[in-house]
């Protein structure tokens, strides 16, 4: 949970990631965000994000990001 | 046939009348047969070429499943076995795509292809190839292509299993009232509307009926109005404000047109009670370019995203590029360099889907460049922004008119024959100006045109600010419903272009 | 089932709102015909249907040789009965059959007179002609018939446009004066009674000879014996006397078509009144009977006819005399409009040439 909040940050800055629960939706992450978001998660936790994940459902908060990222260990 | 015509409003009401007879769980087959005759009767023998896309996505569709299939099945070691499939499929995917973009090269890019080889020719002096005189258009190939390649990459990305049912897959690319200008759909979206069994929904027809009267009074009172102002100026050589007028008036007349036209087309569907996507969200209310294109036609920003801009940003050597930049450049430019590249083809393909010429390859890149300006100075004008402590309505409201006068520049671009055309129109705003009233329409038309924008504007801003939800309708109340209805109606009557000298059933994004 | 009520309730309310603002923008947007380059159809339709039902002795049927040839006032105040020319400039013979038919359903009269002169035209008219009268008429069952008579040819849009104008005119929204809101829904007699009264003098200079035999033959279009049949035995169930003419017209007379009306005519046992013979005796001056060269009379003229041919019918036929009934006064009213009328014309025309 904890580094899922570091990495978002390293993506971009200044956003309240614990409470926040509409990243995608309410435009804080862009689409180029998302892109750095998931090279950095792929990197990190060794997984391989596709395309069919890139719904906006899965990057609204850190808990569906954190879902997904369990979901593809 | 022209979706504003006497002979579509007859096919509608058949198909309506006979819809609404058959047994629920077959009503899809009335749409399939009445998109085939809609079909025939607008293109006629040129239906082989949208069945020919229809086929070979059936084919390569039930083949990516089967694999798919296949690759479940196997144990986590089998490691050799489930590279062969992933190859295989790739190959049958590649094959799919190229043979879909080839119909649409041989048919609407035929001359712009052949036009591009005779350089090469030109340079090695081979004769050079000849051009078509007439090219072959089959109705809605830009549409139906896009939505031919996202079935089979869906597939092949295992959002869903082929359809078993090659009648399914056709009527998903026929389907007529999407098939002229869109909104590019998906597979599985119209899926569940289709094939779901369809009862009669009072509530849905109404608001087909709304979408339908506002889409027919945008497009024959205020987009035709304007267009014959446009029409008259644009690549006269007129010049000052006259010129000044007439690009305005464009991104008026093709805004009212296109949404308009949407608007019947979204209506018409409603009346099947088959929701369509929407293709538009006040897109005037952008701050930014790359905010404008989700908002203004919706479904084809939408399919280049998923099919351009992620496959190219996820792949291996752009997420390359992007670790790179962000080590080595500082917060600053690693953004613009991250994406500059998969941008780039974004651009290129939103361009050149909207024609055959250099010019909309033009197009494209005149938003590529303001995009990569805006990634360029945003990290510094934000810094800027937040020192001067500038209120924040005031930037949204600034950033607003920005991208307007982009997007009118833009629209003046796409409006023009060519490049030159442009900045020639560019150059001419600082000549000397000729009036505003002998080009083909006079005060009185300008005030209708005014009161026409005003009415846009509020629709758009009350859906900005979630006031009002066409989607749901005008209003629950009948007589305000049948008082909108009276003064829409009369309105298209009385002061819609149609009839001795105009001719409002051409479009501008129908020749796609 | 409520949003279904709902929906049939909005469009029956939309449907009588909308016919209710589109036939009032029909009435106002329709082009008024009311001067002599319009040929004052406006007033010789309207005015015909608010002549008082049953007042007229006499109905003149035809085309522009008629409003230019026959003054039905000369030949009120010289033989008292009423008559009114219920025409059509560039008429077509099933126009001219749908306003006898029309005719009809307001008046009884005594004899109702057919010009002969649309007889060879088988060609469509003008739309303005055939809008003219088409949008001038009530909407009923004759009107139907006659919009949608495959004779008359037209496209279904410009058919349905008769009975909703606007569906045409829309777009005279940038052109409306004064004039299209005050003769909206003009509903006065006309004074001039079907007259288009022009004092304009252009010689006929042609040989006076132009009704000898020249050996040539015509024969009458069947669509014109077709309506020439329907029109005979429909007066003759309605006890009307039903007679052929034609008024003088160098330019549209020959001994071939008097034949072949005659022929006809007599094969119906019908009075065929082909005056071009009678010039003499009419006493016509081709220098300064006719307003364009001998196509059409002008006040001139067509008095000298109407006399002539108005002496005609009280000798021949049982006609009333109206002058002293205290229930036809309004044409002594009208009697002196149209002379107000006609020396405003007389002297405006002088003016003109001096």
């Amino acid at each position: 949970m904890k580094e899922i909040i570091e990495v978002l940050n390293e993506v971009k800055e200044g956003i309240d990631y614990a409470n926040e629960k509409h990243l995608v939706s309410d435009g804080l992450i862009t689409s180029f965000d998302l892109v750095m978001l998931i090279s950095l998660l792929n990197e990190k936790f060794d997984i391989e994000i596709t395309v069919v994940d890139v719904i906006p459902e899965n990057f609204e908060s850190v808990e569906t990001i954190e879902a997904l990222v369990n979901k593809l260990k | 046939m022209s979706i504003i015509s006497l002979k579509f409003l007859l096919l509608v009401i058949c198909l309506l009348f006979i819809y609404y007879i058959i047994p629920q769980k077959y009503r899809w087959i009335i749409l399939l047969l009445g998109s085939i005759v809609f079909y025939y009767l607008s293109s006629s023998k040129l239906i082989i070429f949208i069945c020919l896309s229809i086929i070979s996505i059936f084919i390569i569709g039930l083949k990516l499943t089967k694999y798919n299939e296949q690759i479940k099945a196997l144990d986590k070691e089998q490691k050799d076995l489930k590279n062969k499939y992933q190859k295989k499929k790739k190959r049958i995917l590649l094959f799919g795509i190229v043979l879909n973009i080839l119909f649409i090269i041989f048919t609407k890019y035929y001359n712009f292809t052949i036009s591009n080889i005779n350089i090469i020719t030109g340079i090695f002096n081979i004769k050079p190839l000849e051009q078509t005189k007439t090219l072959i258009l089959p109705l809605g190939i830009s549409y139906y292509t896009l939505e031919a390649i996202s079935y089979i990459v869906d597939i092949y990305r295992g959002k869903y299993s082929a359809s078993k049912n090659p009648f399914k897959v056709a009527l998903f690319l026929l389907y007529f009232p999407k098939i002229t200008e869109g909104p590019i759909s998906r597979f599985d979206e119209l899926s569940k509307e289709f094939f779901t069994p369809k009862k009669i929904d009072f509530n849905s027809i109404t608001i087909g009926l709304d979408l339908i009267v506002l889409g027919l009074f945008k497009k024959m009172v205020i987009a035709d109005r304007a267009g014959i102002y446009v029409n008259n100026v644009f690549g006269e050589g007129l010049g000052g404000s006259t010129v000044i007028v007439a690009i305005i008036l464009y991104t008026l007349q093709i805004y009212a047109e296109f949404s308009g036209c949407i608007d019947i087309v979204r209506g018409v569907s409603y009346l099947f009670n088959i929701k369509l996507p929407l293709n538009f969200k006040s897109p005037f209310f952008a701050k930014d370019v790359q905010e404008f294109w989700r908002r203004w036609h919706i479904s084809l920003g939408a399919w280049i995203k998923e099919y351009v801009f992620y496959p190219i940003s996820l792949s291996k050597m752009n997420m390359k590029v992007v670790m790179f930049a962000k080590k080595h450049f500082n917060n600053y430019f690693y953004k613009f360099i991250s994406a500059a590249f998969p941008l780039l083809f974004v651009w290129l393909v939103n361009g050149i889907w909207h024609g055959a010429s250099y010019k909309y390859i033009f197009y494209g890149m005149y938003y590529y460049i303001f995009m990569m300006i805006g990634l360029l100075i945003e990290p510094l004008s934000s810094k800027i922004r937040t020192k001067l402590k500038i209120n924040v309505h005031i930037i949204n409201v600034i950033h607003i008119i920005r991208t307007i006068i982009i997007v009118i520049f833009g629209m003046a671009l796409f409006r023009s024959t060519s490049i030159a055309e442009f900045f020639n129109l560019i150059g001419s705003i600082f000549t000397k100006g000729s009036g505003i009233y002998e080009y083909g329409i006079i005060k009185i038309d300008f005030i209708i045109l005014i009161i026409g924008t005003i009415i846009l504007l509020l629709i758009d801003t009350l859906s900005e600010f979630n006031k009002i939800n066409i989607e749901e309708g005008f209003t629950k109340k009948v007589i305000i419903r049948s008082l909108i209805y009276t003064i829409l109606i009369c309105s298209i009557v009385i002061l819609g272009i149609y009839g001795e000298g105009y001719d409002a059933s051409s479009f501008i994004y129908g020749a796609f | 089932m409520k949003d279904f009520i709902k929906l049939i309730s909005t469009l029956c309310i939309t449907f009588v709102l909308s016919i209710i603002i589109l036939f009032i923008s029909s009435k106002i947007f329709m082009p008024k015909w009311i001067d002599h380059r319009m040929n004052m159809m406006t007033f010789i339709m309207k005015g015909f249907y608010a002549e008082p039902k049953d007042s007229l002795d006499v109905i003149f049927m035809g085309n522009s040789d008629t409003y230019r040839g026959i003054d039905p006032l000369v030949m009120y105040h010289e033989y008292g009965f009423t008559s009114y020319n219920f025409v059509a400039a560039g008429q077509r013979i099933w126009t001219g059959y749908s306003m006898f038919e029309e005719s009809l359903k307001y008046q009884k009269p005594k004899i109702i007179l057919f010009n002969a002169d649309e007889l060879f035209f088988t060609k469509q008219t003008s739309y303005g002609n055939s809008s003219k009268v088409y949008d001038n008429m009530p909407l009923s069952i004759n009107k139907i018939n006659s919009v949608f008579d495959p004779n008359y040819k037209r496209s279904r849009i410009v058919k349905l446009a008769h009975f909703l104008p606007i569906f045409r005119y829309h777009s005279r929204y940038n052109e409306l004066t004064k004039d299209d809101l005050k003769y909206a829904f003009y509903n006065e007699r006309y004074a001039l009674k079907g007259m288009d009264m022009v004092a304009y003098q252009e010689p006929y200079t042609g040989p006076k000879d132009y009704m000898k035999d020249t050996g040539e033959k015509m024969t009458l279009p069947d669509v014109s014996i077709y309506y020439l049949d329907k029109m005979i035995e429909r007066c003759k169930q309605e006890n009307i006397e039903f007679l052929l003419y034609h008024t003088p017209s160098p330019d549209s007379s020959s001994y071939a078509r008097y034949i072949a009306v005659k022929e006809y005519a007599d094969s119906k046992g019908i009075i065929y009144l082909e005056l071009n013979n009678d010039n003499k005796k009419i006493g016509m001056d081709w220098n300064k009977d006719t307003s364009d060269g001998g196509d059409h009379l002008n006040l001139y003229g067509s008095e000298k006819v109407s006399k002539y041919l108005g002496k005609y019918l009280v000798d021949n036929y049982k006609l009333p005399d109206h002058r002293n009934e205290e229930k036809y006064n309004y044409w002594n009213d009208d009697y002196n409009t149209y002379l107000n009328e006609r020396e405003k014309e007389i002297n405006s025309e002088k003016n003109k040439s001096n």
